[in-house]
């Protein structure tokens, strides 16, 4: 057990290393000087300009050499400093990222354990349904190949404008101030379910036909065969069965997370919900590499994090990876 | 290490993807074929044997210039400038080619629709200009480092006297980065010389002004740096469903200019919130914030809140009102009567060249209780004499010291003062509280954020209501002029909300869920004319005229630096369709010399035979 997590752990680190390294290289590397650009938005006369110059670039750490600013970034990282925004300057990168992921948190985690566990759930009726089967496969193969924003600018039309049912803009009422008030929690829900429920479907349909494959393979393998000779009834056939497909779902979760996360970035730019992926095209268009930088890093964060807690739950899920372990490999 | 591998292949891949889905939108290039350029072969060689005659009568009056394609091909060709290839493009005197382009940030729609006009009617004329659109970031690092083509760009704001917009157009010295205009590096002394004149003429002297505006014009008639194509408009678009009164041409209407734009709170639109009337039997609803209490605006706020910090000056977009509703100017200018309004102060004169007399009115008080005195305005001043990062301390070149004389009534003295410079500031200054910042240190005061900000003003910035897209400014009940001069601002709250597009914005205005949008709707000329909002002007041009719109050319690149290129280029935009098209009657055609209408009196109208 220890060797595989302890495993698992270097891997991880490793690769945060490098993605964060990847990812504070990146802005240092680009073209344009954010000191200028930021310069350049307040207007300042000449001689007002010079003497802000040099306090400018000090604030941004780019007055050290290149291998010193790598350093202080990690050192500043460990602190939780992301840095100074150029776009909002003198807002810090930290404050205005977490001011976002709320939001984010509360588009992406329900609508990943709900697709997972809807899509899962309808692929596995479909697998021995012929009338299920015949919808909901075209209509999964449909839904798993549309574009994330495609499907929310479709759905902020049909249902937000054309039927007027849902708001399609913002995260709650412009006459609203949050609070604990059951009104509140409301709006928040009202203008919460058009962007959950285009993540939701994409992520629904991939599910479905993923699992209904799986399910047809395990229904046809000898231990199937071998209960129902033995009269055992179809629900647990099908219990062990599912069982047993839900592994390779659970490793196509980790593989997909990366696919989701950028998908809730474009849908929030659709729905102007204000997480993470509405200020990475914020920062995009303005030039602001700390601020990208720091909404990369928070994605990279995440995404490690979601594959870490997978990876936990597929040793307790999977008892082969777990005697495995304990019979010393990995 | 495959894992690691496979993972960092993972992460490289969604931050590209992301990348290049946000990327894809920029550089737009069209390219658009010229038909009728073959004609126009047969008519320059016919002008070309009239080319001693063209170009002594070029530099005559009228000056100015219209649009006019065959008077641009004309220019080119008695300049050399030929069609040597067979492109339909002229090629230069000395036989080089020329491919230019016409730059305007991505993503505002007007300008990128003016541009693509310009580019199809520079063509038309033989002129190798291509329109590209970059993202906002990458548009102004080219316009203020000098690596630009050709840009449009609007420097400059209405004002009281033409000094400012000239100081925009041709600031001088030239330096590496031109941020506040002369983006094209127009280097002139003479006219440096003018325009440092202009700055010590008194703004009371209009014939003064007049008799140095007139020999500027000359200049820049006659040399066309860049080129003035119409006024953008103050969009400003209302619905009478909750508040009415609005600011319109019709007679029995106010006249202040209904914006919420950041430097037009002072220019009228705080006026314009104490002539609004509610409208009888709205219903509150079920909001926090009551409906028939609060003012929903849009256009205000153009970016994320950043900070709350008046001296500031390139983020008070994004929290607008931070001057004007909270901050307050010793005075307020009313563009629409050309006439200043004393505002924190009760009266200000000049007692002799080099003295100003500021006598602050009494009975202001800040919004923690704390009185409003001379003491304010004068740390507010000094401010710029303290930390040259301050935008005002330029002005302390001339300023010499503020004498408090008692505690409403302040000298200010100067030597060789830039008259026009310290009169527009009196309208752009904030005034922050002594008591508050006397121990800020300079990065506080220039960079801080300024939290919980005290202000003297109408209304109070609600940090509790504050969201990721929308600002909001409650009413303050012990503002100053309610008791001073009898005035009161009708909408308790102020919701500033910033869209995420202009459709939904048309979309919330025809609702009545805004009230007034200062965005720039396309297409919103049909709607008024059917009477679902209103303007301004109930007909074309709709809107009044906020700053003029300039073509500004990059005189250290080929061809540009060619007087007659420029000319030629000039003749050729046709401004018509940028008007009718692109704008769809929003907005009017400038006059040559660039000046707002509000500055008619200041166009030397001779200079162009008129």
């Amino acid at each position: 057990m220890r060797r595989y997590f302890g495993r698992k752990i270097i891997i991880y680190i490793s690769t945060f290393f490098l993605a964060v390294t990847i990812d504070w290289a990146i802005p240092r590397f680009m073209p344009g000087n954010p000191v200028v650009n930021l310069l350049s938005r307040t207007a300042l006369r000449a001689e007002s300009a010079q003497a802000m110059y040099s306090y400018y670039t000090r604030a941004f750490g780019l007055d050290v050499p290149v291998w010193k600013q790598y350093l202080n970034f990690w050192n500043a990282l460990f602190h939780g400093d992301l840095g100074t925004s150029v776009l909002l300057f003198p807002q810090k990168v930290a404050t205005i990222i977490m001011k976002a992921v709320p939001y984010d948190a509360f588009l992406l985690i329900p609508a990943i354990l709900l697709s997972f566990y809807a899509g899962n759930k309808f692929g596995a009726f479909a697998a021995r349904n012929k009338w299920l089967d015949n919808t909901i496969l075209p209509l999964g193969y449909i839904l798993t190949a549309t574009p994330y924003m495609w499907l929310g600018i479709l759905l902020a039309w049909s249902l937000g404008i054309v039927a007027g049912i849902f708001p399609f803009a913002s995260a709650y009422s412009f006459s609203m101030v949050p609070s604990f008030s059951l009104a509140f929690i409301l709006d928040l829900l009202h203008h919460w379910f058009l962007p959950f429920i285009s993540l939701f479907l994409i992520g629904f349909g991939g599910w479905a036909i993923g699992m209904r494959n799986m399910i047809i393979y395990e229904l046809e393998a000898d231990y199937s065969h071998y209960l129902e000779a033995l009269g055992a009834p179809r629900g647990l056939v099908r219990k062990y069965a599912f069982r047993n497909a839900i592994l390779p779902q659970i490793t196509g979760l980790a593989l997909q997370l990366g696919v989701i996360f950028s998908g809730a970035l474009v849908t929030e730019v659709v729905f102007s919900y204000p997480g993470i992926g509405y200020w990475i095209l914020q920062a995009i268009q303005n030039q602001d590499y700390f601020l990208l930088q720091g909404c990369f890093l928070f994605i990279i964060i995440g995404v490690l994090v979601a594959n870490f807690i997978i990876d936990i739950i597929y040793v307790t899920v999977d008892p082969r990876t777990r005697i495995g372990m304990q019979g010393g490999s990995a | 290490m495959k894992k690691v591998f496979l993972w960092s292949l993972a992460v490289i891949m969604v931050i590209t993807m992301v990348a290049a889905f946000s990327l894809s939108g920029c550089n737009t290039t069209t390219t658009t074929e010229t038909a009728a350029a073959a004609t126009t072969a047969a008519a320059t060689t016919a002008a070309a044997t009239t080319a001693a005659a063209t170009t002594a009568a070029a530099a005559a009056l009228p000056l100015g210039f219209s649009y006019n394609p065959e008077t641009a091909k004309k220019i080119l060709a008695d300049a050399g400038y030929k069609d040597v290839d067979g492109d339909n493009f002229v090629e230069a005197p000395d036989g080089s080619k020329i491919a230019l382009t016409v730059t305007c940030p991505l993503g505002w729609s007007d300008w990128m629709e003016a541009i693509r006009v310009i580019s199809e009617s520079a063509q038309a004329a033989g002129i190798n200009l291509k329109n590209e659109t970059p993202d906002y970031g990458a548009f102004t690092t080219a316009l203020f480092g000098g690596t630009f083509d050709t840009s449009l760009y609007n420097p400059g704001n209405l004002a009281n006297t033409p000094w400012t917009v000239y100081n925009a157009w041709f600031n001088h010295p030239i330096v590496e980065t031109m941020q506040n205009g002369n983006y094209g590096r127009y280097d002139n002394k003479e006219l440096f010389d003018l325009i440092d004149q202009l700055g010590k003429v008194s703004v009371d002297d209009v014939a003064g002004i007049q008799a140095v505006v007139s020999k500027i014009q000359k200049i820049q008639l006659t040399d066309l740096p860049y080129i003035p194509l119409w006024y953008n408009g103050v969009w400003a678009q209302f619905s009478n469903a909750v508040w009415t009164n609005w600011s319109t041409s019709a007679a029995d209407t106010p006249k202040d200019i209904p914006c919420t734009w950041n430097e037009y709170w002072q220019r009228g639109g705080l006026m314009q919130l104490t002539e609004l009337k509610p409208v009888e039997g709205v219903e509150p609803g079920t909001g926090t914030y009551p409906r028939n209490e609060t003012l929903y605006v849009s256009g205000a706020a153009w970016g994320a809140y950043s900070d709350s910090n008046p001296l500031i000056p390139g983020s008070k977009a994004n929290s607008s009102g931070t001057i004007g509703l909270l901050y307050e100017t010793p005075f307020m200018y009313d563009p629409l009567t050309d006439k200043m309004i004393p505002w924190l102060a009760e009266s200000g004169s000049w007692i002799d060249p080099n003295t100003y007399e500021m006598k602050i009115r009494q009975g202001i008080k800040w919004s923690d209780g704390q009185p409003l005195t001379a003491e304010d305005v004068k740390f507010t001043y000094e401010l710029g004499k303290n930390f040259p990062s301050v935008w005002f301390s330029p002005m302390w070149k001339y300023m010499t010291e503020i004498v408090k004389v008692d505690d409403y009534t302040l000298q200010i003295k100067f030597t060789d003062p830039i008259y026009q410079e310290f009169s527009y500031n009196l309208f752009n200054l904030p005034i922050v509280p002594e008591h508050i910042w006397k121990n800020r240190t300079e990065v506080e005061v220039s960079t801080g954020i300024n939290e919980n900000p005290v202000g003297s003003g109408a209304y109070l910035w609600d940090a509790k209501g504050m969201g990721p897209d929308r600002n909001v400014w409650v009413k303050n009940p012990n503002w100053w002029a309610i008791k001073a001069l009898g005035l009161n601002v009708a909408p308790k709250r102020i919701v500033d909300i910033r869209t995420s597009g202009n459709n939904v914005t048309l979309g919330m205005i025809l609702k009545g869920e805004i009230d007034l949008s200062n965005n720039f709707l396309p297409g919103v000329a049909e709607l008024i004319n059917k009477g679902y909002v209103q303007s301004y002007y109930p007909k074309a041009p709709y809107m009044l005229s906020a700053n003029t719109a300039c073509l500004f050319l990059n005189l250290t690149k080929k061809p540009l630096d060619d007087p007659a290129f420029r000319k030629a280029l000039a003749f050729s935009i046709n401004t018509g369709d940028i008007v009718n098209v692109a704008y769809a009657n929003l907005v009017q055609v400038a006059n040559p010399t660039g000046l707002l209408p509000s500055l008619d009196k200041y166009i030397d109208k001779t200079l162009l035979g008129q």
